[in-house]
């Protein structure tokens, strides 16, 4: 089988936004040493969750290219059903702190968010294993939101 | 008498022809019109919570914006809030929409502001 277009560049994104999610967690210089950047670990949460889906959208022939057409995959495809729950929480919880600047306490990123970004990857890297794609990444955040003070 | 035709309109003339079966067709009279959107559809089923506040819909150019305003996000509601929004991409399958959730407890926020921009579906007591 064919491998589409385009999947191999979405898996070395989704372990990009997981180096900046190192890179936010990690210490950090003086001035920036007090600011809560937890609206944005949620948010990269978010978005390596929304690339492992496009890139399995792929496999099944199907471009995304805005998130209400990666909804309705999720809320339509019997293969997806399971994590479309998980995804929209994760989806809101972003959109809170994108745009109405919510931040999140350590429970909430490793109890709440963190369980459900873990369930929308595991599920994308079946089905890209299914759909012939080898060396899938299991990307890890867990040790990186445990830094979290 | 057989069916008549006038100007492309075919009248058939029920006293002249038997058709049996015409007792088993639905009468228009018998259906119930309604009008339903997504705000509504949502708004009709998640407002049992206790912690919705405000369901909204607003029309924008190219999709339909429903806004929940909930206290909290707790996992029951998230639970159920996510499946009816399953079942509304069957239900609207022709339509775009968008249902966002915004968590402003009550105690310490107030919601005018969205309630004023968007057509009202439901709103806590």
């Amino acid at each position: 089988m064919p491998i589409p277009n385009g999947v191999e560049k979405y898996l070395k994104l989704v372990e990009h936004d997981l180096r900046l999610l190192d890179l936010l967690t990690k210490e950090r210089s003086d001035d920036l040493a007090t600011e809560n950047f937890t609206d944005w670990q949620a948010t990269l949460l978010f978005y390596m969750a929304c690339i492992y889906l496009k890139a399995v959208c792929l496999t099944f022939g199907e471009d995304i290219q805005d998130h209400f057409s990666l909804r309705q995959q999720i809320n339509a495809r019997k293969e997806l059903a399971a994590i479309s729950a998980p995804y929209r929480h994760l989806e809101e919880a972003s959109r809170d702190a994108r745009y109405e600047g919510r931040t999140f306490d350590r429970q909430y990123l490793l109890e709440r968010l963190l369980p459900k970004f873990l369930a929308v990857r595991d599920c994308a890297v079946s089905l890209l294993e299914r759909g012939g794609i080898k060396n899938v990444p299991r990307v890890d955040p867990t040790l990186y939101l445990l830094r979290n003070a | 008498m057989g069916p008549s035709v006038r100007a492309g309109t075919v009248f058939f003339d029920r006293g002249a022809i038997e058709y049996p079966e015409y007792e088993q067709v639905q009468q228009p009279q018998d259906l119930e019109a309604r009008w339903q959107t997504p705000g509504l559809y949502l708004a009709e089923r998640i407002a049992s919570y206790p912690s919705v506040r405000f369901v909204g819909e607003k029309m924008q150019p190219d999709y339909n914006q429903v806004i929940v305003v909930a206290d909290d996000d707790s996992e029951v509601l998230l639970k159920q809030l996510f499946s009816i929004e399953r079942e509304m991409y069957g239900v609207f399958s022709g339509l775009r929409f968008d249902c966002r959730l915004r968590v402003i407890p009550s105690s310490n926020a107030d919601i005018s502001a969205i309630v004023r921009s968007t057509l009202e579906r439901y709103r806590r007591a």
